[in-house]
């Protein structure tokens, strides 16, 4: 009865990180500290075109070279990390809100309202992913804004899914039987009971969602109906030095590499994060 | 004096692929404020399902006789809607469960599920409720309470978590609690405290108790009355001391016999009852027990016995061929 209600030791002794945590972090802290200060930058703007210098390699004055019309390779990979960061930040977040909200009404309520959700998820699902987003934003036109609606509509779904298969066995749960009988309602149940404990499952998702979606806005924009150019997004970049690729790799190669970096980053941190929450539970239980 | 809680002819029956299953059959049951009712019987004599009845948290299958009524305090439970339902659970009856490892929430704190409940039925202002909360742990006998509220459930022990959701369910001051085998999943060092503990709760805030458990031996020291449940049935009922003293119905006092005792010579066989709780489909006419039962006559299998009189203090039994008084 000593020891009684002591907190375990280790979690009072954090351990360092390893440098599979530490390096993608350090690289995403620079990536997002970058977009964020991007217009504060000394950079060249990154539409200003200079043909006196194009397709130059890097230098002094053009760290990372400059690209077939003599912009700014660091200015452009710059100024897309923020168009890239935007769109693999707010879509995921737009699947996770709607598609979770989704997963619980379908968890909790029978009938009717069940089936309707779950029926609409189905045929959302039917559609080959890329496919949608292609022909949403060929509807809705190609700008930042509905490249982003299309892309968080299509996350919709898994997003319900798992929020689903997460609520189903915690509305079994004794703890929800107890708030039932200390007089909670429906609301209180599903926001105050049962999405606490499926946080953990749902915001891994939305990390790995991130760089799925930033490769998937390069695939529309290398396809011509990501966000319209001038504007530097990363996969309008690869896909514009394409035609160069054999003259001057690094047009395509810079904006690939950043790009490759932060989805390697984001994955490593998610796969991390899937771990330490897994082992949390298995110790739970 | 008026009863806190009557309940009448509370029939329970599930429709199934067998049949309509009878669960709880004609249950008759009053409760005086402040006094303590044990609720005895093997698992799956319906206890629990008597229990979410008065709570108004039956399955959606279950179907209710029309007959039946729970009066609690002037109303029926049976017939308020589901937002009248829901301002008395929690705030006139509150309820412990088994096991408080499942109970609690686990990645809530101690405060947020300790405090919301009250913000919600008291309307309090969160420092008040913070205050409260502080009052209540250390009611229930929890050391430094202060420290506690930021804690996880996992982070406490046992009978630390119990004394908790016992302060979560006193935290309205309810009329009437429903202790539903509050230390089966506890040490057995444990048990005694907490017991102790809802018996100073109780006479301190004159609160009603149904104490329900399959060990009658727990039940004999902390209940006035004790009615014990067989396959859905009421079978007996009485003052506790008068229970233990003179059982009538075979099955209590097979039960009571099956008490293992600490005075008895070592090496001794423990008593068990023969057989296993059946379930019943429709209102078979025949004593439930009968099957199992040691003093079975013909009848007991024919014609189904009411719960009678035994005589003096309110004692009941529900037999054709009762135990000598």
């Amino acid at each position: 009865m000593i020891v009684d209600g002591e907190r375990p030791i280790e979690a009072a002794a954090p351990r360092a990180m390893p440098p599979r945590v530490l390096l993608p972090l350090a690289w995403l802290a620079l990536v997002a500290a970058a977009a964020l200060a991007a217009p504060w930058l000394p950079l060249p703007v990154p539409h200003a075109m200079d043909f006196a210098a194009a397709a130059q390699g890097p230098s002094l004055q053009h760290p990372f070279g400059t690209d077939l019309d003599g912009r700014d390779l660091l200015s452009r990979v710059v100024h897309g990390a923020r168009i890239s960061l935007f769109v693999g930040l707010a879509a995921p977040t737009l699947g996770l809100v709607i598609g979770g909200a989704l997963g619980l009404i379908a968890a909790y309520y029978k009938g009717f309202v069940r089936r309707a959700i779950l029926g609409a998820l189905d045929v959302l699902l039917a559609f080959p992913t890329l496919v949608l987003a292609l022909a949403l934003t060929s509807i809705l036109g190609a700008t930042l804004e509905n490249v982003t609606l299309a892309l968080g509509i299509i996350l919709i779904p898994a997003f319900a899914r798992i929020a689903r298969a997460n609520a189903l066995p915690l509305l079994g749960r004794e703890f929800v039987l107890a708030a039932r009988t200390a007089g909670a309602g429906d609301l209180y149940i599903l926001l105050r009971e049962v999405l606490p404990n499926m946080a953990m499952p749902l915001l891994t998702y939305w990390l790995t969602m991130i760089s799925l979606v930033i490769v998937a806005e390069g695939s529309l924009s290398f396809l011509g109906v990501g966000i319209p150019p001038p504007a530097p997004s990363w996969g309008g970049m690869i896909a514009y030095g394409r035609e160069a690729l054999e003259r001057s790799p690094h047009v395509t190669l810079v904006p690939a590499a950043v790009m490759f970096l932060t989805v390697l980053s984001l994955n490593l941190l998610g796969d991390a994060l899937r771990q330490r929450t897994e082992a949390r539970e298995g110790a739970l239980r | 004096m008026t009863a806190l809680l009557d309940i009448r002819a509370l029939s329970v029956r599930f429709p199934t692929a067998q049949g309509e299953l009878s669960a709880l059959d004609s249950v008759a049951l009053e409760l005086q404020p402040g006094a303590t009712l044990g609720l005895v019987g093997e698992s799956g004599s319906g206890k629990s399902l008597l229990c979410r009845a008065i709570l108004g948290l039956l399955p959606r299958a279950a179907f209710v006789a029309p007959e039946a009524r729970i009066r609690f305090g002037g109303e029926d439970l049976l017939r308020l809607d589901s937002a009248a339902m829901r301002a008395i659970r929690g705030r006139r009856i509150a309820m412990v469960f088994q096991d408080p490892m499942t109970s609690l929430n686990p990645v809530r704190t101690i405060a947020a599920q300790l405090i919301e409940g009250m913000r919600v039925h008291l309307g309090l202002a969160s420092a008040d409720a913070r205050q409260r909360a502080l009052e209540l742990l250390d009611q229930v006998g929890i050391t430094a309470p202060e420290q506690r509220l930021g804690q996880y459930p996992h982070e406490l022990s046992g009978g630390m978590r119990q004394r908790v959701a016992i302060a979560m369910a006193i935290a309205c001051r309810p009329e009437l609690l429903i202790a539903d085998e509050p230390t089966t999943a506890l040490d057995v060092t444990v048990q005694a405290e907490v017991l102790q503990l809802l018996r100073r709760l109780q006479s301190q805030h004159r609160m009603a108790m149904i104490l329900v458990t399959h060990d009658l031996g727990l039940a004999a020291g902390y209940t006035d009355e004790i009615a014990v449940m067989y396959a859905g049935q009421i079978v007996e009922r009485a003052a506790t001391r008068v229970l233990f003293k003179t059982p009538r119905m075979p099955y209590t006092r097979a039960l009571i016999a099956s008490v293992p005792r600490l005075d008895g010579e070592p090496q001794r066989r423990l008593v068990a009852i023969p057989g296993r709780a059946a379930t019943f489909y429709g209102d078979p006419p025949q004593c439930r027990f009968a099957p199992r039962c040691e003093r079975r006559e013909a009848r007991c299998l024919q014609e189904k016995p009411a719960l009678v009189p035994a005589g003096s203090d309110r004692h009941l039994y529900r037999c054709w061929n009762p135990e000598a008084a």
